[in-house]
Order: C-alpha cells, then structure tokens, then sequence
C-alpha cells in the first residue's frame, strides 16, 4: 500500500510538472531594432517550443518567428523569398511567411537541420542569424539565433 | 502580506527591471540576454502567464504592439495568469540621452471610463541610460477590469531629450474573443479550518465514540485557472477507546490523536466571479498517538493513505490594495482519508476517516 500511496504521489507531481517541462522553450538574445522605418523585434522567437524532431528522417526543424511594424517614413517592404539562415559558417534558405496585417506584421521562417549539420555542430550551441532583405536588397533586416544545444541532441 | 504579495508576483512575472545605470554597449549587449533570460525562464515556468487572449490580435496572434515613441524603441505584450494581468513593456533607449521614465504615474484607461495606476508596490521612475535595454512589468490590479472594455490606453510620462513627452500604446479587444466572464482566480491561496471527524471501519475501535474534533491548515497553487497542488496539515483528536486504556495503563492520559500531512492535485472549477469548487486527490503521511502531547508515555503509529475532498469557497472580501490586499473566502469542506493499515498492540486497523470543515482563506 505504501508503494502504492508513493506511485500515487509521483503520478500526481508528474501530472503537475510535465507541462512546464515540455514548455522548455530555448534562451533568446532580445532584440529590437530599427532599420528603414521598419521596428523588429524577436521576442516571438520561442513563445513556443521551435524544434520539431523527425525519426523518420532525423532531421529537426525550427521556427523562428519575428515582429515587425512600419514607422512614420516611405514604404518599405520585406522580401521574405530571399532570406537566409546563416550559421556556424553555412547558409542555409529557410522557408518564411509573411503574415503582414495593416502596418504590423509577423514573419515566421522555418529551417530543417539535418543529422549531418546537427553532428558538424558538435557540443556548441547553434549560434545564427536570420537576415532578411528589404525590398530592393540594399539592407537587411537581421536578428540573432540561439538554441541550446541539448535541444538539438 | 506586502513583501509576500510582491515576492510572488516578482516570481511569477520575473519582475525584474532590466533597466541599467551604465550605459556602456556590454552592458547593453548583456541586458538584452538578461531579457532574453528572463522570457525564456518565465515560458519555462508552469506558471508561466500566457498572452491576453481578450487584447489578442486574432490574425497574428500576439498582443505584441510596436512602437517608437519619446526617443525609445518599445514593445509591449499584455500577459495574464491567475487574477493578475500586466502590460509587460521593453525595449532600448534609442534617443542619444538618458530618459526618465515616472513608472510611478503610469496609467492605463479603459474606454468603459475606468482609469487605473498600476501597482504603485511595484513602481519607482526610472532613468534608462542611452543604448540600454529595459523590461518593466506593469501590473494590473485585476483582468476582471477589462470586462467590457473595447479599448485600452496604456500611458506612461517619460522626461525624454529634456521634455515631457508621454508613451501612449493602444489596445483593441479581441473580436473573436467569447464574452465569458474574466475569473479573477487566486494563484495562491491559504485557509485554516475547523470542524469535526468521525472513523469507520476497524479504525473506530481506536477511539470511544469514533467522533472528535479537527483543525486543518493548506496551502495551494494553481499553475493554471484550473489545475493546482496543495499541501495541507490535519490534527484530529477525541477520547481513546478505554479498552485500549485499561491493558495499557502506563499510558498517561486519554487521549487518540491523529495528524496527517498531505499532498495532491487539485482541481478548480468556477461557478461564478464569487465562488468557486475544489476538487482534491492525494496522497498523505498519518500518524496516529495515544497519550498526551505535552509529555509522559504514548504510543504512536505512521502510515501512508489515500485523501480526497471536496470544497465549496464563496468570497466575502476582495481587497484590491494595500497590506491586506487579496481574495477572502468562507468555506465548507468534506474531506475522506484512506487509512489502508495501522498497527496497535499487534493488531492491524484500517477505515476512513471523514472530515466536515468551515473555515476561512486568502488567495492572491
């Protein structure tokens, strides 16, 4: 009965503490920043957890989101087809969406990691920046990327 | 009651303020994964608040505003958990001087003609240093202010490049958001009980008449508006069986006590903006004891059983403000405690023990 009581006790605390553990999204460098009249921000990198694992293939795939809102001054347009995910000295094209809704506006981006870049990563955490460039590509728009590196492993 | 109120909610909203005296780039560049910290470890709570769903933007779904205002880049999320909602503002000093910010003053008007400051505990001005991030979180008294508001203006006055110049964020509701009543649910709460238990089974051959008195204290958190843990602390006690006193007469006094110290799930269910049900489940650590508490011989007995309750709370204070500040409830309680076995004199008992209790608590 005493095993049974205790079984009790760690199923109730499992209960409990399983949704914080799975809500364990990665550290993120804030930044908020101002480039052609256009304010960005990423602090809705990791609201959720970004890293999908498929056993399939063994690959990962992780979303970055980012902020964006135009100020006073002349339009200025992103151009989320040519963004570029830049890391540990690889580029890679993520998939980005704009979701643009009057002056504000959410871009969502979606890279796959495969084993072989995940191994090329070794024991560091993966340190990148997403650029994104302004209609026209005479500036980007970047953000840094962090995410611990047990989360890849 | 302050200095825990402000603990908790230092806790739970990683109240921090970022917001540095040295305006040097390293300190800028540590500040900003400070923040960075800060929203990750907050996220990595269970009582991590979740975005406002009533001031949500329903295509990008965020309560995220962007702006430049009095010289500062900014951004601000309107967070709710528990019966608390905060407009959470950060941002960099983008201005070229030191700005003032009189957090102190900060207000925020609805356009169902409540004007409110936020927590004045919480608040102090603040001088953000050229280049340097800050984070503030500016409390709202109770989310049940936004019921039936379609617009929220959020101000706070600054002294910006030697001017008063006042940040101004607006809020829409939500459109699609359901106009169910905004619960100003307690994330903590602690009560003390009195009332009275009775034995069955073979347990209430420890006892003369099986019925005594019982005074209980608990403790709960909810990581959710519905789900929570609680801890809870039970004395019992009546007059022993006098079979028990007459082979043992060593024993010194008359008396059976029984203290349990319990954990478990709860569950929370409203009924409406004054009362609510909690329905308990756990596990507890029993002792039962013959003898007085105070000092000569005795005889006691542990265990491990089984609990559930359930609990009526209806409020009769809400305290907004001050040292006092929180939610007050009367309650009415039934509680069943599983004793599976317990052994006196070589011989094994077993039963429940059922507990009526009223009794007063405070949430916040």
């Amino acid at each position: 009965m005493k095993k049974l009581s205790l079984f009790v006790i760690f199923a109730l605390l499992s209960s409990c503490l399983s949704p914080a553990l799975k809500r364990d999204p990665p550290n993120i460098y804030y930044q908020i920043d101002k480039v052609d009249h256009l304010l960005l921000t990423n602090s809705q990198m990791f609201i959720q957890r970004p890293l999908i694992h498929d056993d399939k293939t063994n690959s990962n795939e992780i979303t970055f989101r980012l902020m964006y809102r135009k100020t006073d001054g002349p339009v200025t347009q992103v151009d989320t087809q040519k963004s570029e995910f830049k890391f540990n000295g690889s580029i890679k094209s993520p998939d980005c969406q704009n979701i643009q809704l009057g002056d504000s506006g959410k871009i969502e981006c979606k890279i796959i990691l495969s084993p072989e870049e995940v191994l090329k990563l070794g024991k560091s955490d993966l340190i990148g920046e997403l650029a994104i460039p302004l209609a026209g590509g005479a500036k980007w728009i970047t953000s840094s990327i962090f995410i611990r590196n047990e989360d890849l492993k | 009651m302050k200095i825990l109120k402000l603990l908790v909610f230092v806790l739970i909203f990683s109240a921090k303020s970022f917001a540095s005296s040295a305006g040097d780039a390293a300190v800028g560049v540590a500040t900003s994964i400070g923040i960075g910290a800060a929203l990750s470890s907050t996220a990595a709570s269970g009582l991590y608040p979740g975005e406002a769903e009533y001031w949500l933007d329903p295509q990008l779904k965020t309560t995220s505003k962007l702006t430049e205002q009095c010289g500062m880049l900014l951004e601000s999320k309107v967070y709710q958990n528990g019966p608390w909602a905060m407009i959470l503002v950060i941002g960099r000093n983008n201005s070229g001087q030191n700005i003032l910010l009189k957090s102190n003053t900060a207000t925020v008007k609805y356009d169902n003609s409540t004007t409110r400051y936020f927590d004045l505990d919480l608040h102090a001005p603040t001088v953000v240093n050229d280049g340097v991030y800050l984070y503030l979180p500016y409390k709202i008294h109770q989310k049940s202010d936004f019921n039936g508001a379609q617009l929220m203006e959020m101000s706070i006055p600054t002294i910006s490049v030697g001017k008063a110049c006042d940040v101004k964020i607006n809020y829409v509701k939500n459109p699609e958001y359901k106009d169910a009543e905004l619960y100003y649910n307690e994330t903590f709460t602690t009560g003390i009980h009195i009332g009275s238990h009775s034995l069955s089974g073979s347990l209430k051959d420890l006892t003369e008449n099986g019925i005594g008195y019982t005074f209980k204290l608990d403790l709960s958190v909810f990581g959710s508006s519905r789900h929570g843990m609680y801890l809870e602390l039970i004395s019992s006690s009546t007059e022993e069986a006098s079979s028990f006193k007459s082979a043992n007469p060593t024993i010194d006094g008359d008396q059976w006590s029984h203290t349990m110290t319990g954990i478990g799930y709860q569950h929370r269910k409203d009924i409406n903006n004054q009362s609510n049900m909690y329905l308990r489940v756990g596990s507890h650590l029993g002792t039962m004891r013959y003898g007085k508490y105070s000092s000569g011989p005795s005889v006691s007995s542990s265990y491990v059983g089984l609990s559930g309750e359930f609990r009526f709370n209806a409020q009769f204070a809400n305290i907004e403000r001050g040292l006092w500040g929180g939610k007050y409830f009367y309650h009415f309680g039934a509680d069943v405690h599983y004793v599976p076995r317990i052994e006196f004199g070589g011989i094994d008992y077993s039963g429940t023990s059922q507990i009526i209790l009223l009794g007063v608590s405070v949430g916040m």
